[in-house]
């Protein structure tokens, strides 16, 4: 670091983001936070623009001496202008031209702004936002200044990580409640029982289980998962779910209700991607129908007998590719036995081929009752490790 | 995640991906990868996955959606069987030319 800067002000300038966290919310800090860079770089203006959760935009969140960025509402694609060229290399920019030829944003231009610098905001080398600061005269921001401001990047991309995950963790304990099913149905000559368990860091991810009746007494079993993690992900499985229970009660028919769910997805999730399994069945539940999107196969567990991966023709998951007709496969479910829906949380380990995890489940599930059957699953797949995925697990049993 | 990208004209577009591909790094496989598709649209993507040790649904997805904004389509170069074997059951083989024996 320079001697040029004064390092009182540069300790005064780190010094808000660790005492303050706790109590400003992330705008006011952002805000506090620009201040004290301008004041440091001798600079006009500075602005903050935070990349929204998955999404490719950046938006302005923070701006002293262009505070109409954030009321506007600017909104800048990662690659495009100053910023988003920021963004797209992951390294600091100096500018020393402002027009339309340089920055997409025409309030810069518009407020005189001469020269600029920005620099990303990583956290973990993940793009957070962009940090930028400009002057409305001629001198040039040096290099001296491009570490500083990475500096100060530094800590605008933690307390935005922090505050993220923070307002996820309390949302999923929301969704948690609110998308799982808060009863499964009560059947006679059928037991349920399902969990959910999300992630160890507490990110939401796109998993669900879902058990329900239809009028005519059909039942259906539901696994699936939304590619992805975050708010975002957990909001899109809420409207996925709701749609294929939509389809379920308008079809009655699980390849029918895969279709039309995945011509949703396909037209109003754009650039998402599920994997979902539904079972049917009537009363007595002698026999399931399936349909596979893309899902990873489910344990079928008989009395006396070793337990399977049910072997059925698996299509694409909703949202991958256009228009695609699905097939179903049957299996029939002696007394006492049980099938398992799950999702990949539950198998998939680092450094290991995807069949060991399948092996190990397959060999874990008992012909037994099916919270005893949730209970010895996650104890022997998942024991003491720490998950990084969230997992969603559905066991049915018929009655002996 | 390692990404590198070669490949100027007339060499065909490449992108190696190595190491574990998680949602902590889809996106950025995402954005790359549909950025070098833009950058030469009449041209297929080829994507080195030999090195691939680890591959996730978020990964999985990165790669349909740099496969549909693809018009020349992509192909997956020597892809190592954990990409083969999440290919398969997920039954999205089918929508990539898979080039098993061809290494750069």
């Amino acid at each position: 670091m320079s001697e040029r800067i004064d390092t009182d002000r540069l300790s005064n300038l780190l010094a808000v983001t660790d005492t303050s966290l706790a109590r400003l919310d992330l705008e006011d800090l952002l805000t506090e936070l620009l201040d004290r860079v301008r004041s440091i770089l001798e600079a006009d203006t500075a602005a903050i623009l935070l990349r929204e959760d998955g999404s490719s935009d950046l938006v302005a969140r923070a701006a002293r001496g262009l505070e109409e960025e954030v009321r506007q509402g600017v909104t800048v694609p990662i690659g495009v202008g100053f910023a988003g060229a920021i963004a797209a290399r992951k390294a600091p920019v100096f500018l020393d031209r402002v027009d339309a030829s340089t920055v997409a944003n025409p309030i810069l231009w518009e407020k005189g702004v001469r020269v600029m610098l920005g620099v990303p905001l990583l956290s973990n080398d993940y793009l957070v936002g962009v940090l930028h600061v400009g002057r409305l005269d001629d001198r040039a921001f040096t290099a001296d200044d491009a570490e500083l401001l990475l500096v100060a990047g530094e800590r605008v991309a933690g307390a935005a990580q922090a505050q993220r995950l923070a307002v996820e963790s309390a949302a999923a304990r929301l969704l948690e409640r609110g998308l799982q099913p808060a009863r499964l149905p009560v059947l006679p000559g059928l037991a349920l029982a399902g969990r959910y368990v999300p992630a160890e860091n507490r990110t939401i991810g796109g998993d669900w289980y879902d058990a329900f009746t239809l009028p005519s007494g059909q039942l259906w079993l539901v696994a699936g998962d939304v590619a992805g993690h975050g708010l975002n992900a957990a909001v899109v499985m809420g409207r996925v779910k709701s749609a294929l229970r939509s389809y379920a009660l308008t079809t009655g028919d699980p390849a029918r209700t895969l279709e039309l769910t995945d011509r949703k997805v396909q037209h109003f999730e754009i650039g998402t991607m599920v994997t979902v399994i539904c079972a049917t069945s009537m009363p007595p539940y002698e026999q399931f129908e399936l349909c596979s999107a893309g899902h990873l196969p489910p344990v079928h567990a008989t009395p006396g007998a070793a337990a399977e991966l049910v072997s059925l023709p698996v299509g694409p998951p909703l949202g991958a590719l256009p228009d695609l007709d699905r097939t179903t496969a049957f299996v029939d479910l002696q007394p006492g036995a049980v099938l398992l829906l799950y999702t990949d949380g539950l198998i998939e380990r680092r450094g290991e081929a995807i069949d060991h995890g399948l092996e190990r489940l397959r060999a874990a599930v008992p012909a037994d009752r099916p919270d005893v059957v949730c209970r010895i699953v996650m104890h022997q797949l998942i024991g003491t490790t720490a998950t990084t995925d969230d997992i969603a697990l559905l066991a049915v049993r018929r009655s002996q | 995640m390692r990404l590198t990208q070669h490949g100027e004209p007339p060499a065909r577009s490449t992108l190696v991906v190595e190491g574990e591909v998680d949602l902590a790094v889809a996106d950025e496989l995402r954005d790359v990868g549909c950025a070098a598709v833009l950058a030469r649209p009449s041209d297929p993507l080829y994507l080195d996955m030999s090195g691939v040790t680890f591959m996730d649904s978020s990964a999985l997805n990165a790669l349909i959606t740099i496969r549909n904004s693809a018009a020349a389509g992509v192909v997956l170069v020597s892809p190592s069987t954990t990409v083969v074997r999440l290919l398969q059951l997920t039954a999205l083989d089918q929508a990539f030319v898979i080039d098993a024996a061809d290494r750069p």
